[in-house]
């Protein structure tokens, strides 16, 4: 069975982003099955009337539709949110083929469990502009990703892959995310120390090299 | 009163149409007054405030300051000078709308980008060593028992990320009276100021 997926990216970043660096690699997998898969950006949509009804449009006549989105202050980043908006005022009360919908949310922190909330979110928007819920993926450690082809990331990315493959596969033959893949995106790109120590000695150095006091308080 | 906090940060994401967010805002204001916590309060559908680009230039270049030069850099001012932030939405999927979102995701110039355990997981360091209690109201246009759970949940993370030591948040329906809606709020205010 083939079918038509949407990637949606809802990251400013666009296509230089971890966002789209990780849905890509799923639209990859699910492109390998023999699938026509295709990408829009959330953030350039909401600005351009034009672009906005081309990507309701094909979110119409997609089989499935990917939100691969970072984590902004424990939600979505505001134009995903605005983005989300529209597609429902574009979808309410409509009959029609009802799409399957996936969200992938990545946090820059270590722990997977940041991102719950916003794939939560995500759930219910699908219940409410007519789309068919089918799960959702927590990432943590989304930094490590550093805008970087998910295959160019060797071992570091494994489990990451592991779970887009497995869910690529369960979409491809009309099943949900796995729990498989839920649990291997909670485990997290690195270790949560490991990735605090790495964090914390590069802004360190960012600071440095800027010239800048990165503690400044500037409104005291 | 708390003595604690003098100063509010109140931050309006509702839609010009919604009647119990409006009332609400009012309810807010007078209690806070009535205590003498002065308030800065931002109606932010009427604000003209980019969204974030995630350059992150509030951390590595300018720190602390936005480099978008708009209304949202006094509104980081403020809240780095208030005690309390007061957020009121509809409740949209669970969420906040994407208005006070806008001005929401723009609040980042007052933490750190450090990464620093708090409580087992990992969250920035606030930028002025102290934390903001957070009192949050969502609005919806008839009960639905998972939204109003995602919605009490979200402003429970935030707080955790605003260090907090103090939080509350309500749903108010729509057609609720001027009178239910004051008591309703007030009272989860009170959880907060008191």
């Amino acid at each position: 069975m083939s079918g038509k997926a949407l990637l949606l990216v809802g990251s400013p970043g666009t296509k230089k982003s971890n966002s789209h660096f990780i849905g890509k690699y799923l639209m990859e997998k699910i492109g390998e099955r023999g699938w026509t898969v295709d990408e829009e950006f959330a953030f350039h949509a909401v600005r351009k009337e034009d672009d906005m009804t081309r990507v309701l449009q094909k979110m119409d006549d997609s089989d499935l539709v990917v939100l691969a989105f970072p984590l902004y202050v424990d939600s979505l980043p505001s134009q995903m949110i605005k983005f989300l908006e529209r597609v429902y005022e574009h979808r309410d009360g409509k009959d029609g083929p009802q799409p399957r919908l996936v969200a992938i949310c990545q946090s820059g922190f270590p722990e997977s469990k940041h991102c719950d909330y916003a794939v939560r979110i995500c759930q219910f928007f699908a219940r409410d502009a007519g789309f068919r819920w089918a799960g959702g993926l927590s990432v943590g450690g989304g930094s490590a990703v550093h805008g970087t082809e998910l295959v160019k990331l060797g071992g570091m990315a494994r489990n990451l892959r592991k779970a887009l493959e497995l869910t690529a596969n369960a979409l491809v033959d009309g099943g949900n995310v796995p729990t498989e893949a839920k649990e291997l995106t909670n485990k997290g790109v690195v270790a949560p120390w490991l990735l605090r120590f790495i964090v914390n000695r590069n802004w360190k150095r960012q600071s440095r090299k800027n010239g800048i006091d990165i503690r400044a308080r500037p409104q005291e | 009163m708390n003595k604690a906090i003098s100063n509010a940060l109140i931050l309006d994401g509702s839609r010009e149409d919604d009647r119990e967010a409006k009332v609400a805002r009012e309810s807010i204001l007078a209690e806070l007054e009535k205590v003498g916590i002065k308030s800065s309060c931002y109606v932010l559908r009427d604000q003209e405030i980019a969204s974030c680009t995630g350059c992150f230039n509030c951390w590595t270049k300018t720190p602390g300051i936005c480099a978008i030069n708009d209304v949202q850099r006094k509104i980081d001012t403020d809240m780095a000078r208030s005690d309390i932030l007061v957020l009121i939405t509809p409740v949209t999927f669970g969420g906040y709308s994407s208005t006070l979102k806008k001005g929401m995701d723009r609040l980042i110039p007052n933490l750190l980008p450090y990464f620093q355990k708090i409580n087992g997981e990992t969250h920035h360091p606030i930028r002025r060593g102290k934390g903001w209690d957070v009192f949050g109201v969502g609005t919806m246009p008839e009960t639905d028992e998972g939204k109003e759970r995602l919605f009490q949940e979200l402003m429970v993370r935030n707080s955790i990320n605003m260090q907090s030591k103090r939080k509350a948040s309500c749903v108010v329906l729509e057609g609720t009276s001027e009178d239910d809606i004051y008591n309703a709020v007030v009272g989860e205010l009170k959880k907060v100021i008191a």
